[in-house]
C-alpha cells in the first residue's frame, strides 16, 4: 500500500500533470477568450484593461452578426460544397484506387507515378492559369468553380489503394466467377470491407473542403456564394472599414467554430486516427 | 481464356485522367508558357518574352524578402512544433490518467479553421487592446508589438502555428512512441542505461521516420502559408511578413501581372521541391545508424 501511494504521487508524475495542465490552459484559453468576448457588450470588449470574465452578458453581438451576414446561406454553401467534394472524391478516387490495386492495364505504373507526383505538386504552380481557365469559361462565382477543383485527390487515391490492396483476391475471383462485373465488386464487396479507410478519406476531405480558403477566396464574387472562411475574411475586412466591432467579430468566429467543434468532439477518435494515419502513411 | 488486361479499367481511370489532364496538367503547361510569354488567355494572343519574367523575379527585392521571411518562419515554427510535440508526447506516454482529455484539449485548434484562428489571434496579439500584452503586464513585462513590429511579425505568426500544431505532432509522436517495442527498452534498462540514454539511443532512432516526415511536411506547408499572414498582417509591416504565396497573390491577382505571377509560381514550386529534397537527405544522414 505504501509503495502504491508513492508511485501515485511520484514527483515527476506530479510535474507531468502540472505541465500538461498548463499546456491545456494555453491551448484552451484563446477559445474561451473568443467565446466570452462574443457575449460582452461592445464597450466592454474594447475596454482597457480587458475583463477576463464578462461583467455584463449580452447576445447583442450575435444578433448583429445574424443581421449583417447571411449566416444560413454561408453555412449552406460550405456544407453543399463539402458534401459534394466528399462524395465525388470517394467515388472517383475509389475507381482509380481500385483499378490501381486490383485491375491490370497498360500504363498502370505510369499512372501510379502520376498520382504520387501530383501529391507533391504545389498548388501555386498552376493556381493562376486554373483561375484564368475558370474565368474564360464563365465558371467564376459558381458552385462548379468551388467544387470541381479538388473533387479528386491524389492523396485519397493513394490511401484507398493501400486499403484495397489488403482485400484478398479470392473474394474478387469468386465474384468474377459468379459473373459480377468490377463495378459491383468495387462497391458491393470491396468498399464495405475498407470502411475505416473510407471514413478517414471522407473526414480528411471534409475537413479540407470546409476550411479551404485561398481558392474559394479567389473564385467567389457575390456574397451569396461565400463559404464560411471567405465570409469571415470579408467580415473582418468590413469591420475594419466600419471601425472594428471585435465583439461582433468574435461572435461570427464562434458561430463558425461551434459546429465543427461539436462534430469534432463526437468524431474525436476518428479525427485523431485520420490525421495520424494520413500522416504516418506518408 | 486469359484476358490480357481488364478493359473496364479504362472506365475506372478515365474520370481521374480527364481531371488531371484538364485541371492540373494543362494549367501547369499554361503556367510555364505564361511565365515565358505574354499570353492573353481570353483572346489567345501570345507574345514570346523568354526568361524576362524569371530574371525579374530574381532581381526583385520583395522576392528575396519573402524568402527570408519564409526562412524565419520555418526556423521558428518547425523545431518548436516538433520539439514541443515530442515533449508532450513523451509526457502523455507515461502511465497517466485523463490522457484522452489532454489529447482532446491539445488537439482542439486543429479542426478549427485556420481563418478563425488567424482572426482570433490577430486580436489576441493586438499591441494595445490584446489580451496577451495584458497578461504580460500582469507579471510586469512590457507590451510587445507582436504584429506591429518588423522583427516580430513573422515570429508571432510562427508561434501561433506552433500553438495550433502541438496537438498534431504530439498525437503523431505518441503513436510512434507506443509502437516502440517494450523489450528493447527493458533490455536497455537491464544493461543499466539511464532514461536519457534509452531515449537518445533506442527511442529516437526508431522515431526517425516520423520525425523526418514531420520536418519535411512542416517545411512544405510552411513555405506555402497564405491565410495567416494575409488575415493577420496583410504581409506587413513593411513586408516583414510577406510570404511567397502572398507575393504571388499580390502580383497575379491584385496587380494582374499574370506572366510574372506564373513565373513566381514556378520558382516557388522549385524552391519547395529543393527544400524537400535537401531536408530528407540532411536529416536521414544525421540520424541514421
Amino acid at each position: 500500500m505504501k509503495s502504491g501511494l508513492r508511485t501515485l504521487v511520484r514527483p515527476s508524475l506530479i510535474l507531468t500533470y502540472v505541465i500538461l495542465l498548463l499546456g491545456t490552459v494555453i491551448c484552451l484559453f484563446p477559445f474561451y477568450w473568443m467565446a466570452s468576448n462574443s457575449f460582452k457588450p461592445n464597450y466592454e470588449v474594447i475596454k482597457l484593461p480587458p475583463n477576463l470574465l464578462p461583467r455584463k452578458w449580452t447576445i447583442e453581438n450575435y444578433l448583429y452578426v445574424f443581421e449583417s451576414m447571411d449566416v444560413g446561406r454561408t453555412f449552406f454553401n460550405s456544407g453543399f460544397v463539402a458534401a459534394a467534394q466528399v462524395l465525388l472524391n470517394l467515388l472517383l478516387s475509389s475507381l482509380v484506387a481500385y483499378a490501381l490495386a486490383k485491375l491490370r492495364f497498360p500504363g498502370k505504373s505510369a499512372l501510379f507515378n502520376v498520382v504520387i507526383a501530383q501529391i507533391m505538386i504545389p498548388f501555386y504552380l498552376f493556381i493562376v492559369p486554373l483561375f484564368l481557365l475558370m474565368d474564360k469559361y464563365r465558371l467564376i462565382d459558381t458552385y462548379w468553380a468551388l467544387i470541381v477543383p479538388g473533387c479528386v485527390s491524389s492523396f485519397s487515391i493513394f490511401l484507398l489503394r493501400q486499403a484495397f490492396l489488403t482485400v484478398p483476391n479470392d473474394y474478387i475471383e469468386a465474384a468474377l466467377v459468379d459473373g459480377a462485373n468490377h463495378f459491383y465488386i468495387l462497391f458491393k464487396i470491396c468498399f464495405p470491407m475498407i470502411k475505416p479507410m473510407a471514413f478517414t478519406v471522407a473526414l480528411v476531405t471534409f475537413h479540407w473542403s470546409w476550411n479551404s480558403f485561398l481558392w474559394p477566396f479567389l473564385v467567389v464574387v457575390r456574397d451569396s456564394m461565400t463559404t464560411i472562411p471567405v465570409a469571415l475574411a470579408r467580415y473582418q475586412d468590413l469591420q475594419g472599414i466600419m471601425s472594428f466591432r471585435w465583439g461582433a467579430m468574435m461572435a461570427a468566429l464562434t458561430i463558425a467554430a461551434v459546429p465543427i467543434l461539436i462534430f469534432f468532439l463526437f468524431a474525436q477518435k476518428r479525427y485523431v486516427e485520420a490525421f495520424t494515419m494520413s500522416g504516418l502513411k506518408g | 481464356m486469359i484476358k490480357k488486361w481488364d478493359r473496364i479499367a479504362l472506365l475506372f481511370i478515365s474520370p481521374f485522367v480527364i481531371y488531371f489532364a484538364l485541371l492540373v496538367a494543362y494549367p501547369i503547361f499554361m503556367a510555364l508558357a505564361s511565365s515565358l510569354s505574354d499570353w492573353n488567355i481570353l483572346t489567345g494572343e501570345m507574345k514570346w518574352r523568354g526568361l524576362v519574367y524569371y530574371k525579374k523575379v530574381f532581381q526583385d527585392s520583395l522576392f528575396y524578402k519573402s524568402l527570408k521571411n519564409s526562412f524565419v518562419y520555418l526556423i521558428v515554427q518547425v523545431p518548436l512544433s516538433i520539439g514541443i510535440g515530442m515533449f508532450v508526447a513523451l509526457l502523455l506516454n507515461q502511465r497517466i490518467r485523463f490522457r484522452t482529455f489532454f489529447r482532446t484539449a491539445y488537439f482542439l485548434p486543429l479542426p478549427t479553421s485556420v481563418i478563425i484562428l488567424s482572426i482570433l489571434w490577430s486580436w489576441i496579439y493586438q499591441t494595445e487592446g490584446g489580451v496577451l500584452n495584458y497578461l504580460l503586464s500582469l507579471v510586469g513585462l512590457p507590451a510587445v508589438g507582436w504584429l506591429t513590429s518588423e522583427r516580430l511579425s513573422m515570429v508571432s505568426i510562427a508561434l501561433m502555428k506552433v500553438w495550433t500544431d502541438i496537438g498534431l505532432y504530439s498525437v503523431l509522436f505518441l503513436g510512434a512512441l507506443q509502437a516502440v517495442p517494450k523489450e528493447l527498452l527493458e533490455s536497455g534498462k537491464l544493461d543499466g542505461a539511464t532514461s536519457w540514454q534509452l531515449f537518445w539511443h533506442i527511442t529516437l532512432p526508431l522515431l526517425n521516420p516520423a520525425i523526418v516526415f514531420s520536418v519535411v511536411m512542416a517545411t512544405i506547408w510552411g513555405l506555402q502559408i497564405f491565410a495567416e499572414p494575409f488575415l493577420m498582417t496583410q504581409g506587413g509591416p513593411i513586408d516583414s511578413s510577406q510570404t511567397l504565396a502572398l507575393y504571388l497573390y499580390r502580383e497575379a491577382f491584385i496587380w494582374s501581372r499574370l506572366g510574372y505571377g506564373c513565373a513566381i509560381g514556378v520558382v516557388t514550386s522549385l524552391i519547395i521541391l529543393l527544400a524537400t529534397l535537401m531536408q530528407r537527405r540532411l536529416i536521414e544522414q544525421r540520424i541514421s545508424y
